[in-house]
């Protein structure tokens, strides 16, 4: 093999390696929740502390209503990793796995604290009947060294 | 020859009566062992039935109830933490002291009574010696602004000091407990050998 088709079949195995690259990035599964800002406040998009959370907050919901408990129960704040049974968590988090989550509309982000943001949001899903949900939330989100966990508030179930 | 004799008789009548009185035993025992079945057994101690009962009794006095099976899993958790508090020489002297019991209060089942308390002694050192990581505490603190919010201080909130620290262990070691029992007892459960034994294996 002289030194210009060993030139070519490597440019080939390379584009090879890209196309399949790119493919695996275009139809691989989908982690992050389709996430707007209204129409009419499209500044809320500014409003993220960091990347990072703008990030995790898609990534968060995706999980949940994919019913991966494990890792949403991993992203949950370390106080109420050592409170709850991960069980009861399962149990309490296995409505949403029954929905199909179509987007998430921030409405506002509110700094609470340095370390603690509260983001409104609503949630739009069809429920197992088909039909289309709309639900008003409120989450919040505590920084701490660097790392993001989310704070999951139900005084009903889980009274802290 | 004659006092040979009776000494002769004697023994044989003694013997007798020694072979006769272990026979019966041997049957009192086995009709026990049919009527109080082995529950669980460990190292250095064994769950009867009647020890199960007397703890559902106990339990019952204070108006709750529960499945037999649960009855049973509580006396094994009895058992276990009384052997351990004993082992760790927990002085039930300042429980009484701290209930205000006199000694003409004790009850008749003095042992059972004693183990009760030892196995509250037990839990109670469990808690409050209940290690919680650094970042479990931290991550309360910092999630419940409200809760430790004060004017008085120039950040606007009360800091985290070892008086705070130690009040949100213990808001969070109170809420783990469930957690907390299951993991020691499956420790002692190992510990002491405990093989369960009928139809709650």
């Amino acid at each position: 093999m002289n030194f210009v088709s060993y030139k070519k079949t490597v440019q080939m195995i390379c584009s090879l390696c890209l196309l399949l690259l790119i493919a695996s990035c275009s139809y691989g599964p989908a982690s992050q929740a389709t996430v707007l800002y209204p129409e009419e406040k499209k500044e809320v998009n500014e409003l993220w502390p960091d990347k990072e959370l703008k990030s995790l907050f898609a990534h968060y919901w995706f999980l949940r209503f994919d019913g991966r408990v494990k890792d949403s129960f991993a992203m949950e704040a370390p106080y109420f990793k050592a409170i709850v049974n991960e069980n009861h968590y399962k149990l309490y988090t296995k409505g949403a796995k029954k929905n199909e989550l179509i987007d998430l509309t921030v409405l506002d982000i509110i700094k609470e604290t340095n370390r603690l943001y509260e983001i409104h949001y609503q949630i739009r899903f069809k429920n197992a009947e088909g039909e289309e949900m709309l639900r008003f939330r409120k989450d919040n989100w505590l920084k701490m060294h660097d790392h993001w966990y989310h704070v999951l508030r139900d005084k009903m179930i889980f009274p802290m | 020859m004659r006092k040979l004799f009776i000494i002769s008789v004697q023994m044989i009548l003694l013997g007798f009566a020694a072979t006769y009185s272990f026979g019966q035993e041997s049957q009192q025992d086995v009709q026990k062992l049919y009527q109080d079945p082995l529950i669980a057994k460990g190292d250095g101690f064994e769950i009867r039935q009647s020890y199960v009962n007397r703890f559902q009794e106990f339990i019952e006095q204070g108006n709750e109830k529960t499945t037999q099976a649960e009855y049973r899993k509580g006396a094994l958790q009895l058992k276990l933490f009384a052997l351990e508090a004993e082992r760790m020489n927990l002085d039930t002297s300042l429980l009484e002291k701290e209930l205000g019991e006199k000694e003409d209060e004790i009850s008749e089942d003095e042992s059972f009574e004693q183990e009760v308390k030892l196995r509250y002694l037990y839990f109670k050192n469990i808690l409050d010696t209940y290690v919680l990581d650094d970042l479990i505490i931290e991550s309360y603190y910092y999630a419940h602004p409200n809760m430790f919010a004060d004017e008085n201080y120039e950040s606007g909130y009360i800091p985290l000091d070892m008086g705070v620290q130690e009040d949100i262990r213990g808001r969070i070691v109170g809420k783990m407990y469930r957690k907390i029992l299951q993991k020691e007892m499956e420790e002692l459960k190992k510990k002491y050998h405990v093989e369960i034994v009928g139809e709650n294996k």
